[in-house]
């Protein structure tokens, strides 16, 4: 008995610190923001860290419903690891809100968040948007169906209604 | 532990694995005296409403890794959930309906503890417990319903700023004055996420503790007397566990289902200022009373029912638990029910009615 504990514990942890190992051992791409917090039309500096020299990084901007292409980064040689230092301009018309900022090849990806805060200045052609219309109507919504999904629903809720009758009659 | 703790131990449990457990754990000792007839579905609806609680607490936690509290983004997110996330639009539906089906039996449960006599002494803490429990629910159905921030949620956040406003001090919490540094959205979110839940969560520590200390209620034979049972009948708990489970998977399935044929909905982006949705079934019968007294009964109607509520284990105080016993207090109880439910079908047929402003 004592010994299945210990063999559990140390696979336990063995499976736990796997990610680290891995981290530890590829040297997982790194990015940062700077600022963090900024407003549209501005500038941000993404820094990475943790690379090969010779890789071009795609830089995007995700944003909760769309995604925006900033541009890209080459990794440049800097000591064992190779490492960038992009400036890219948030475009003007990004609406506000929290996004996440990927660096990405083919194999390998890397994120940071940002917020994106509204342009400082006023629009200048006095256009404001307008004023939404008050509707009951429900949204029009394009829910993802997927067959396999909705198998696996319907699989699931046969057995939990199954389960439950037999546990039910005992 | 003792050898001979040891070897019983070893023996209750049959597997390796059980025996292990059982060693540590003491499952057995669930296996206390029960009585029959509370493995019968109106004595097991608290356990299936419990049952739909573990639903809410799992599914909620995976949405509320991307709802967004701010109002600026809170209906962006929703809408993200439902298009974007993966199993986002089914964890979001399972969310939905197990709350609906939550909310219903958690009030028949409450129908059976009145019908039952099983408020009487000394359950009746319990039934205060029970009456905070249901405030917790409805709250969470409430801010639950806001935090999409579509149409409907706006015009009900529009009504609790009403009745915050006439409550005054008392329903300062509720409006938006309250703090300056978090929107009132995403304070709501707050008691959503975090503070109903704790409460929830003390509430029905204490019911369970109080269930387990008096035994579940005699059945209210006619001449059935109201009496502390903890430990007699001819069932186990560890049966009794397994019809919990049975109809909370029962339910569970009953959700599925509901969730792939009538996904949880959403409105359009809300406007403030008009009022072209009603609200949820839990609260639309509160419409016609709004109608003739004005937002007040939004407080006024609530506070009366739950005072009489709370008034029940003070009025009715004889020893029988047999409906037949007790029909005065059952027959204004049924009355009462029975506004609600005709209030309920008439603003269902109504059409939408402008409260505010
Ligand atoms: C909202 C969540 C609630 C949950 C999860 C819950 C859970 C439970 C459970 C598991 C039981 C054991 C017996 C049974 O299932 O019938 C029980 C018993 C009881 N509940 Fe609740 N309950 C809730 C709300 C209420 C409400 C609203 C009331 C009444 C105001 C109430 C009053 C009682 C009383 C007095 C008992 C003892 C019944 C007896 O001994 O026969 N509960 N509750």
């Amino acid at each position: 008995m004592k010994k299945q504990l210990i063999s559990f514990l140390i696979l336990f942890v063995a499976l736990a610190l796997t990610p680290v190992g891995l981290a530890l051992a590829h040297g997982e791409p790194v990015i940062a923001v700077q600022p963090t917090i900024v407003a549209a039309g501005e500038e941000i500096i993404v820094i990475g860290a943790e690379m090969e020299a010779g890789e071009a990084f795609v830089i995007t901007l995700e944003g909760m419903t769309d995604s925006i292409l900033l541009g890209e980064a080459a990794v440049v040689e800097e000591g064992d690891d190779g490492s960038f230092e992009v400036t890219f301009t948030i475009p003007a018309d990004t609406p506000p809100g929290s996004y996440t900022i990927r660096a990405a090849t083919d194999e390998e990806t890397a994120v940071a968040d940002v917020t994106i805060t509204a342009p400082v200045e006023a629009h200048t052609d006095n256009q404001s948007a307008p004023a939404p219309e008050p509707s009951a109507a429900p949204l029009d919504l394009a829910r993802p169906q997927s067959t396999a999904q909705n198998v696996g629903v319907i699989i699931t809720a046969l057995v939990s209604l199954g389960l439950g009758l037999w546990l039910v009659r005992r | 532990m003792s050898a001979s703790t040891l070897t019983k131990a070893s023996k209750e449990g049959q597997t390796r694995v059980g025996r292990w457990l059982e060693e540590r754990l003491g499952i057995s000792g669930i296996r206390y005296a029960v009585p029959e007839h509370a493995n019968s579905l109106p004595y097991l609806l608290g356990g299936v409403t419990l049952f739909g609680f573990l639903i809410l607490i799992v599914t909620g936690i995976y949405l509320a890794q991307f709802y967004n509290p701010q109002p600026t983004g809170a209906h962006d997110s929703v809408v993200y959930i439902v298009t974007g996330v993966t199993l986002g639009d089914l964890t979001r539906s399972i969310h939905f309906w197990t709350a609906q089906f939550v909310t219903l039996t958690a009030l028949l449960h409450m129908l059976r503890v009145l019908f039952t006599g099983a408020y009487k002494r000394p359950r009746e803490v319990n039934w205060y417990v029970g009456l905070g429990l249901l405030a917790v629910t409805l709250g969470l159905v409430f801010t639950g319903s806001v935090l999409k921030f579509d149409q409907e949620a706006v015009e009900a956040l529009q009504h609790n700023a009403e009745t915050a406003a006439i409550l005054g001090a008392l329903g300062a919490w509720f409006s938006a004055e309250f703090s300056r540094s978090v929107p009132l959205l995403t304070r709501l979110f707050n008691g959503h996420a975090t503070i109903l839940p704790l409460l929830f969560t003390l509430f029905i520590t204490a019911h369970v503790y109080l269930i387990k200390q008096h035994g579940i209620s005699p059945k209210s034979d006619p001449q059935a007397e109201t009496l502390p049972t903890s430990g007699e009948g001819r069932s186990r708990f560890d049966i009794h566990l397994k019809r919990m489970v049975g109809y909370g998977l029962l339910t569970f399935g009953a959700v599925l289902a509901l969730s792939l044929l009538f996904p949880a909905p959403l409105g359009q982006p809300g406007v403030a200022g008009v009022e072209l949705t009603k609200p949820w079934w839990m609260f639309l019968w509160l419409f016609p009373a709004e109608e003739l007294l004005g937002s007040k009964a939004l407080i006024v109607v609530p506070a009366v029912l739950g005072g009489l509520l709370a008034l029940v284990p003070i009025l009715d105080r004889s020893r029988y638990l047999a409906p037949k016993r007790r029909k005065s207090l059952l027959s204004g109880a049924a009355l009462i029910f029975v506004v609600i439910v005709i209030s309920g079908i008439v603003a269902a047929l109504q059409p939408v009615a402008q409260h505010l402003g």
